[in-house]
């Protein structure tokens, strides 16, 4: 079996910590505006129909202005989205094969599930560049204090903190185990299928064991089960405001079809010839 | 906080499968001072530290720190004075930046914001990578990752310093700058090691462990120049207290 080279994908994790430590019009905002943000953009996302493709594009504003104020290169997010692609086309994949209704798209007339293709698609993507850039911008101990300040409870904050740190921990743990089977597999790629098994073992009982003294480390630093991240600066003018310009923005998508708008209004400014 | 002494008085440990590893051993160090502690591979060393920091629980015997008797009850304000630096810096360093891991146990102490980030500042300037701050832990090379583990604990001021191996794994500037810190903080140590060349720059005294007991406690340059002594527990001599192999003299200490 091939394997991504895991000491790269570590690495491309804790990028994202780098990224989320920079300072820039949006990584100053307060993690709670950032996360509230993020939050209602994925249910205007998940609001529009299974069918729905060019209304929901107008969203796309929202990661690329992001990107471009917070100055996180494009490769960061695109590197990320290769990563998740293949699982974004397989679930979209199915809509195809079950919905074989046909409809018109303009002048052509295809199976519907070709229309929630798309529509997945583009919705997925949104979703994970959503998360993603709130990662990279609030940092996940923002997004911790952010969930705090909306009011989640300490428990699933800290089970969230946690999970984060066990991925990181397991893949050092993965990058450690494949280099040394691979300084031993005399030269062939990946990892044999025989020998799998026993490697996620191995893998299962060395983390296990690590988390231990992770464990142990936080609590000889006084760990008492609530993992404190500092305190963030007061939600202030520029947050609400902040808040406010993209709620209204995702409000005017929601509601008006841009696409369309958009499209009849260049129609009309080439004298009908579109 | 004030260097603290610590007590051992009749340790006695087995792990849960039986294999006694500590059989009534006791041990003292004065406040301000640095105890190497050494023996061979697996003569309890890392589980004595594991001991003192409230990690494990003996099956009998008492451990002071500072006049407090570790129990359960009072095992957060023990492990308040004691500053317990792993073997393995990347077991310490768990957050996303060196900065939120020097400032995880002033955080945890319930420190205001500016008092966490004096703690921090100060720890980091004192082991010398102030400029690391915003570093993730995992880009710092061996010798920055153990300072930063060392920061760690020093920003929670203890009162004992615990170090499992310090100087594993690190180049001679690494381990020259490490010694040099260690020499100048006023904490006491407690310093389990196999490097006996650092138990005698750094340690005024030393204990050898041997067959889950002190097999000899004293001032370093005395029991890590007694070869038959290192011998018979499964150490050897640190080459600076070794005769010359052609002369047959020995360095003046």
């Amino acid at each position: 079996m091939k394997m991504r080279d895991p000491s790269r994908t570590l690495a491309a994790f804790y990028t994202v910590d780098e990224l989320s430590r920079r300072h820039s019009p949006v990584h100053d905002r307060h993690p709670l505006a950032l996360s509230a943000t993020t939050a209602a953009f994925m249910v205007v996302i998940a609001s529009f129909g299974r069918r729905e493709v060019s209304t929901i594009l107008p969203l796309f504003l929202y990661p690329c202005l992001t990107l471009a104020l917070a100055d996180v290169r494009p490769a960061e997010l695109f590197r990320r989205l290769a990563s998740v692609a293949p699982l974004i086309l397989a679930i979209a994949a199915l809509s195809p094969v079950f919905e074989t209704a046909p409809v018109r798209v303009g002048p052509w007339t295809i199976a519907g599930g070709w229309l929630s293709f798309g529509s997945l698609v583009v919705k997925l993507t949104l979703t994970v560049t959503a998360a993603f850039l709130l990662v990279a911008t609030a940092g996940m101990g923002g997004v911790a204090r952010g969930l705090r300040a909306a009011g989640v409870p300490r428990l699933a904050v800290v089970v969230l903190q946690m999970t984060y740190r066990y991925v990181a921990l397991l893949l050092a743990e993965v990058t450690t185990m494949t280099r040394a089977h691979e300084l031993r597999s005399g030269g062939r790629r990946g990892v044999d299928r025989s020998v799998l098994g026993p490697m996620i073992g191995g893998l299962l009982l060395r983390s296990y064991d690590r988390a231990g003294r992770v464990y142990d480390a936080m609590s000889l630093r006084g760990f008492d089960g609530e993992y404190r991240v500092g305190q963030a600066s007061r939600f202030g003018v520029p947050d609400t405001l902040y808040c406010l310009a993209w709620l209204g923005y995702f409000a005017i998508v929601r509601l008006v079809d841009l696409a369309e708008a958009l499209g009849r209004i260049a129609n009309r400014l080439a004298g009908g010839m579109l | 906080m004030n260097a603290c002494g610590l007590d051992l008085n009749a340790i006695r440990f087995s792990y849960p499968d039986g294999r006694p590893v500590l059989g009534g051993l006791s041990l003292s160090l004065k406040p301000g001072s640095k105890l190497a502690l050494v023996g061979a591979n697996g003569s309890g060393k890392s589980t004595l530290l594991g001991l003192v920091a409230g990690l494990l629980q003996p099956q009998s015997g008492s451990i002071d720190i500072g006049g407090l008797t570790l129990c359960k009850r009072n095992l957060k304000e023990a492990r308040q004075r004691i500053g317990f630096v792993f073997q393995d810096p990347d077991d310490q360093l768990f957050t996303g930046s060196v900065y939120d891991d020097v400032a995880f146990g002033p955080r945890n102490g319930g420190l205001d914001q500016a008092a966490v980030r004096e703690r921090a500042d100060a720890a980091l300037s004192t082991v010398g990578i102030a400029d690391l701050a915003d570093r993730p832990p995992f880009r710092l090379s061996g010798g920055e990752k153990r300072m930063a583990a060392i920061a760690t604990v020093l920003s929670m001021d203890p009162g004992l310093l615990v170090l499992d191996e310090p100087s594993a794994a690190l180049d001679p500037k690494a381990r020259r700058r490490l010694i040099s810190l260690l020499s100048s903080l006023s904490q006491s140590m407690l310093i389990a090691t196999h490097d006996l060349e650092l138990a005698l720059e750094l340690c005024d005294e030393t204990a050898i462990l041997f067959g889950g007991a002190v097999e000899a406690a004293g001032r370093s340059k005395d029991l890590l120049a007694d070869e038959g002594l290192l011998d018979r527990c499964g150490l050897e001599a640190p080459l600076s207290v070794r005769a010359c192999p052609v002369c047959g003299k020995r360095a003046a200490r």
